[in-house]
């Protein structure tokens, strides 16, 4: 009775299973052509890198590197920019020369304005770490300003890893870009940019700076405190008095690496007055970091602010300042305040444990 | 009156269209997870993650663990969490109610030594015994506790850790060492609206029948429950995975919730009905690739095992949360009904037609070779849904298969359809109303 309907059914679902096999046999094929091109890739990658490491000591018969071009052009260029990165001085830039000669270069460039995000992605890779030489920044740099504005935020971060030349148009771009980025781009970018932290202070910086929106500013602190490094801003009163918190203490975190100029020293002085305890809490670890004698008594006023984590971090920085900062911290051992007693014995104990530690290693030295 | 045999056909081929209407839904559930996986693994950047390691903007990061038992495999567990190749974190291991011979091998293994640590979160869990810290340079707490169960301490490892985000990892799975670093990466970019972050993938290619059709239930889940899901931003855990949690989002949710076993479903349930209660945007996202994935099985008694705790777990959470079903946005809509569907309503009318066509066929109200084109139609269907599901895996990035495991797996999807699968369900069956009890 349900023959006529199961049949027709049956039938189709044998022709989809013939589909699926024709499929699965592609599928088989291709990956074990691609295994097979990786494995010869594989297997020439010695043939590559001795023949690299060849001309990288001087001998310039490239009919060997030409050959190996024709055969694993890919894997070649590959292997190129990954020596490259590895050596240093004339052998280097004969690598770059190389690259130049065999257009590897020249169709990077091309490859970087393709539509398809993974070639430019790549491309841009593989110019950034040949950027070190004049010839590829000059011929890279309109594309690098190009691809600062791609819609793939990874060939932007590529585009940014270009950032090594001294180019104060591409490096205050990168900033910018930086700051508009999302905050893991943010995170890679930083310690390109770290390198170039005393001239970006000069005017990108401070511009940046004077954004209105708390968030921004917040995003600004992060990636300057983030550099670790001395920075030439010297007065950051304006934001330590900002009416935002978060401006605030990132402020305070800052102010650790900014000199301690008199704005900067009264900035950080209110700071450990503020109401809010995270941003004394920041002020507290940047005085300690500056050792500033004259933030004592209002560390030591910490203490007994009635805060647990304020006063175990205060003491902890005063028991980094001795001897001052220990007589600080056992006057308060017999302290009313059970918080701020605590706080100054378990900050002492450590201290001294500390010391007779290193005093110890110092003996057996 | 509708006749006997007549009502037997009418009634067999409703369930073989139900049942075909349910594999066709789930093909379109797995196209829609690889398309998602694919976007995914394109919007993946590639950069030196060694930056990852020192910046001071990225979280710190607890891992829970709750130790079964005191096993070598156990120990070698926690070994690998310990070596996690990842900045600042802490392995927070809890002895739920360990005997003192076990808490004897632990400190054994670890160098424990005693240790204090102020209890910063206020869930309620069985009273902690001790706290120990190792000797080794390794980043180890051990919190022994009285007998509670696998959420209750999940629970007391979440009172005594105070960084902002948590993990857990199923301990039948295996890792790379750079898991962390690629689960913190949504957490990194988009901090106020990641909630959660999921990693998993199907096993490595098992040896033998069952290692193949554990990872075909594998690829399955993998590719619906996961990816397929998280494209409507409703990803759900599967075995094997490694998850990262926002903690404050995980106390805000009260902690795990207690239960025998296998909590980080009903918390990843729970954890999208308060973000979807609180109307604001907020992500659980899969991280495409193999960074975590069960270990795979080679006995049928530890496949059963396996997909038995499964199915326990996810009884459990819809006990708890399937109220959530149609009032919860696509979670509501698509993962609730998709888990009762897969999980309980296919597997009961395949029961119900193999039956129903059992009976049919000996009382002769219909044709014996009716009967066996209709079963022969729906198994059809089946195995072409699950050969399907094979072809797509290696659209998915990240996943690598030989040739030859690629064929096993593919023509493996018969032997899963024509005989395995009615076995499975009646297990299934079982261990969902276990779970539901338990």
């Amino acid at each position: 009775m349900m023959q006529p309907v199961l049949i027709p059914l049956l039938e189709a679902e044998a022709v989809c299973a013939s589909a699926l096999l024709a499929a699965l046999a592609g599928l088989m094929l291709t990956r074990t052509r691609t295994r097979r091109r990786r494995e010869q890739a594989a297997a020439a990658r010695p043939a590559i890198r001795e023949a690299l490491s060849n001309y990288m000591g001087g001998n310039d018969d490239l009919s060997r590197l030409r050959k190996l071009k024709k055969a694993q052009r890919e894997e070649l260029a590959h292997t190129l920019v990954d020596l490259q990165s590895r050596v240093g001085g004339p052998e280097r830039e004969r690598l770059v020369h190389l690259a130049l000669e065999f257009r590897f270069v020249a169709d990077w460039c091309d490859e970087a304005e393709s539509r398809d995000p993974g070639k430019r992605r790549q491309a841009l890779g593989s110019l950034a770490a040949m950027s070190h030489s004049p010839m590829v920044s000059r011929l890279a740099a309109e594309i690098r300003l190009r691809a600062l504005g791609d819609p793939d935020e990874q060939v932007r971060i590529q585009a940014c890893a270009l950032v090594h030349s001294e180019n104060r148009r591409l490096i205050e771009k990168g900033f910018e870009l930086a700051l508009a980025a999302s905050p893991l781009v943010r995170l890679q970018v930083a310690p390109q940019l770290r390198r170039h932290a005393e001239m970006l202070c000069q005017s990108a910086v401070p511009k940046a700076l004077r954004a209105g929106k708390a968030s921004d500013l917040v995003k600004i602190l992060k990636l300057l405190a983030s550099w670790e490094c001395q920075l030439p801003l010297a007065d950051l009163s304006l934001l330590a008095a900002h009416i935002d918190d978060s401006v605030r203490l990132e402020t305070m975190r800052l102010l650790a690496l900014a000199p301690p100029t008199v704005a900067n020293r009264r900035a950080l002085l209110d700071g450990l007055m503020d109401a809010e305890p995270r941003v004394v809490m920041a002020a507290a670890i940047s005085a300690g970091r500056l050792r500033l004698p004259a933030v004592l008594p209002r560390l030591t006023s910490c203490l007994r602010r009635g805060h647990e984590a304020l006063a175990h971090t205060a003491a902890m920085v005063l028991a980094e300042m001795p001897p001052l900062g220990w007589q600080s911290l056992e006057h308060h051992l017999t302290s009313s305040d059970p918080i701020a007693s605590a706080a100054a014995r378990k900050a002492l104990e450590t201290a001294r444990a500390e010391s007779m530690d290193s005093g110890s290693l110092k003996e057996v030295a | 009156m509708i006749a006997l045999p007549l009502a037997a056909s009418m009634i067999l081929v409703l369930l073989c269209l139900g049942i075909m209407a349910a594999g066709a839904a789930r093909l379109f559930v797995v196209l829609r997870g690889v398309a998602h996986m694919r976007r995914e693994g394109s919007r993946a950047a590639a950069f030196d993650r060694n930056i990852l390691l020192t910046s001071d903007l990225v979280p710190d990061v607890s891992i829970l663990a709750v130790a079964p038992d005191a096993s070598e495999n156990s120990i070698r567990f926690v070994r690998q969490l310990v070596k996690l190749y990842f900045g600042r974190f802490e392995v927070v291991l809890v002895l739920d109610g360990a005997s003192p011979e076990e808490r004897a091998i632990w400190s054994r293994e670890f160098h424990l030594r005693k240790a204090t640590r102020p209890e910063s979160g206020g869930l309620k869990t069985g009273a902690v015994r001790g706290l120990y810290l190792s000797a080794e340079p390794i980043p180890l707490l051990v919190v022994d506790k009285e007998a509670g169960g696998e959420a209750d301490g999940l629970n007391a490892g979440l009172n005594f850790v105070d960084s902002p985000a948590v993990a857990t990892v199923d301990w039948d799975a295996e890792f790379t060492e750079d898991a962390l670093l690629r689960l913190i990466e949504p957490m990194i970019d988009d901090p106020q609206n990641t909630v959660a972050v999921g990693a998993t993938a199907p096993p490595s290619a098992g040896r033998g029948l069952a290692g193949r059709i554990y990872r075909l239930e594998c690829l399955r889940n993998w590719l619906g429950r996961c990816a397929g899901f998280s494209s409507w931003n409703a990803f759900l855990p599967a075995p094997g995975s490694f998850l990262l949690f926002r903690r404050d989002a995980v106390a805000e949710a009260g902690g795990f919730r207690s239960s025998r076993g296998g909590c980080a479903l009903e918390m990843m349930l729970h954890l999208h009905g308060l973000a979807l209660a609180r109307k604001q945007p907020y992500t659980i996202r899969l991280i495409s690739g193999a960074i975590a994935r069960p270990t795979p099985v080679t006995t049928f008694a530890d496949l059963r095992r396996r997909m038995a705790r499964d199915q326990m777990e996810v009884a459990r959470a819809l006990r708890i949360r399937g109220r959530m079903a149609f009032a919860a946005a696509k979670v509501g809509d698509v993962a609730i009904p998709g888990l009762y569907c897969s999980r309980l309503i296919l597997p009961l009318l395949e029961m119900a037609f193999a039956a129903l066509a059992a009976v049919a066929a000996a009382e002769g109200w219909i044709d014996l070779p009716d009967v066996a084109l209709l079963a022969a139609a729906m198994a059809g269907f089946g195995i072409l849904v699950s050969m399907t599901m094979v072809l797509l895996e290696p659209a998915a990035p990240g996943m690598e298969l030989a040739p030859a495991q690629l064929a096993g797996l593919f023509f493996c999807t018969i032997w899963e359809n024509l005989g395995y699968r009615q076995f499975r369900n009646v297990r299934l069956i079982g261990s969902f109303f276990r779970g539901l009890r338990a």
